[in-house]
């Protein structure tokens, strides 16, 4: 599987986690380091797609931390 | 507070990078014809993130993932190598797809009524219209702040079935709300977040209704409405996060879903004009009633047709249409799930219930207004919000 579609199934599963409060924001975090892991193997035309994915849990981790 | 949400330190104005991000959003803006609300201050980004918006108006960017590799290709005084305009094109719209981000207003997501900020539904929209804004002017913006041939084509969509789903919509219904849809779309784009599903609602009561509506219903009506537009917005995550879709079905999907969502919040709206129109002829000078429950019956049969026109297709959206939860259960078969992507579908699935089901959200307004229990009722979520 390629870095892009990996990094969609990392998300997929962050997603469905029915974890909450810290628990959460801990999944999210390993998710969003494992994602970033993967932008280096990422084809350059993915790998915008890739950090957005990323920010979009960072934004996440924000609404879960207010 | 949480190592990601830490910011980097600060880039100053005057600095090549800050300069730039600063003419990024002034273009955007400019583009957009609405103004950022980025306070001014910036601070780098740290880890394998392109940046973030944050609520307090500041904007952290990446230094290794956009401003450092997009700079060789805008440099006025060096000319960049191929490679170089190659490796600048995804941070240039990475850059560009959080100045977009920047315009939107988060507002005040815990009024009645609103929708969550972080709630996949919002997720779906502003993802959606940030994507379409950085297709149609990251072009534009790199021609009109660099000479050198920098090329946005190429780059994998960020977020493909949220968008065509939203592109859909804007066609079929900014046609109802009487206006095109570049109209709508503006009309969206400048109204917060938490209150973009009620501008819709209200601009297509307003134009089928005008005066007609008491306001005491119009909270109701916009229930009656954007519960159609935030399910097929909001389902739409199990396709975009899917690991078992291709991306390029992505965009079937987003099609297919936003058809079926425009089709349901159509003819909610035809049965809701159709209420006030008659007793208005019927009764000219006295005041409505509300929507009679057998309307409201059919709106719920409607929800539950259009999961079973999603079935039918292969994507089994299904979710108990509130009120009928254990009449769906008790039809349900049982789930042997032969194949991986129906266990994904399946798990999907129950996520989304768990984190949509009006039965899952705490609702003082309901019992209160002592409404009947079928009734979905928005803008009540539990206080944690966003996506757990």
């Amino acid at each position: 599987m390629d870095a892009y579609r990996e990094a969609q199934r990392l998300y997929a599963q962050a997603m469905l986690s029915t974890a909450s409060g810290q628990d959460r924001i801990a999944e999210l975090e390993q998710t969003v380091q494992r994602i970033g892991e993967l932008v280096p193997t990422a084809a350059p035309g993915d790998r915008a797609a890739v950090l957005l994915m990323n920010s979009s849990l960072v934004e996440l981790i924000a609404g879960e931390s207010r | 507070m949480n190592e990601l949400l830490q910011r980097g330190p600060e880039i100053l104005p005057g600095s090549w990078k800050y300069e730039w991000v600063a003419s990024v959003v002034a273009k955007a803006a400019e583009y957009a014809g609405r103004p950022s609300h980025w306070n001014g201050k910036l601070y780098e980004q740290p880890g394998p993130v392109s940046g973030l918006y944050h609520r307090d108006g500041s904007m952290t960017i990446s230094r290794e993932h956009v401003l450092d590799p997009a700079r060789p290709a805008f440099t006025p005084e060096q000319t960049a190598t191929s490679s170089e305009l190659s490796a600048a094109a995804g941070p240039t719209k990475m850059a560009i797809f959080q100045a977009r981000l920047s315009l939107s207003e988060f507002g005040d997501d815990t009024v009645p009524g609103a929708t969550p900020v972080g709630s996949l539904e919002d997720l779906a929209l502003e993802n959606a219209l940030a994507d379409r804004f950085t297709n149609r002017y990251g072009g534009r913006i790199a021609e009109d702040l660099t000479e050198q041939p920098l090329s946005m084509l190429g780059q994998s969509p960020s977020f493909p079935a949220y968008t065509t789903a939203t592109d859909r919509l804007m066609y079929s219904v900014g046609g109802v709300a009487g206006m095109g849809p570049e109209k709508l779309r503006d009309l969206i784009e400048s109204t917060e977040r938490p209150q973009r599903f009620n501008a819709i609602a209200d601009a297509a009561l307003d134009h089928q209704l005008g005066d007609l509506v008491p306001d005491s219903h119009r909270d109701q009506l916009r229930q009656d409405l954007t519960g159609p537009l935030r399910r097929g917005l909001g389902g739409l995550t199990m396709t975009e996060y899917s690991e078992l879709t291709h991306p390029g079905s992505k965009y079937g999907w987003g099609e297919r879903s936003a058809e079926r969502t425009a089709d349901e919040f159509i003819e909610n709206l035809a049965d809701i004009v159709d209420h006030y129109d008659s007793w208005a002829e019927q009764n000219p000078g006295v005041e409505p009633p509300e929507l009679p429950d057998s309307l409201r019956e059919k709106f719920l049969d409607r929800e539950e047709q259009t999961q079973q026109v999603w079935a039918d297709a292969g994507w089994p959206a299904q979710q108990p249409v509130a009120g009928r939860e254990q009449a769906y259960n008790e039809r349900l078969p049982e789930q042997p799930y032969p194949n991986a992507r129906q266990q994904e579908i399946a798990k999907l699935q129950q996520f989304l219930w768990s984190h949509t089901a009006p039965s899952q959200q705490g609702s003082t307004t309901v019992d209160a207004s002592g409404r009947p229990d079928n009734v979905r009722q928005i803008g009540t979520r539990k206080p944690e919000r966003g996506v757990e």
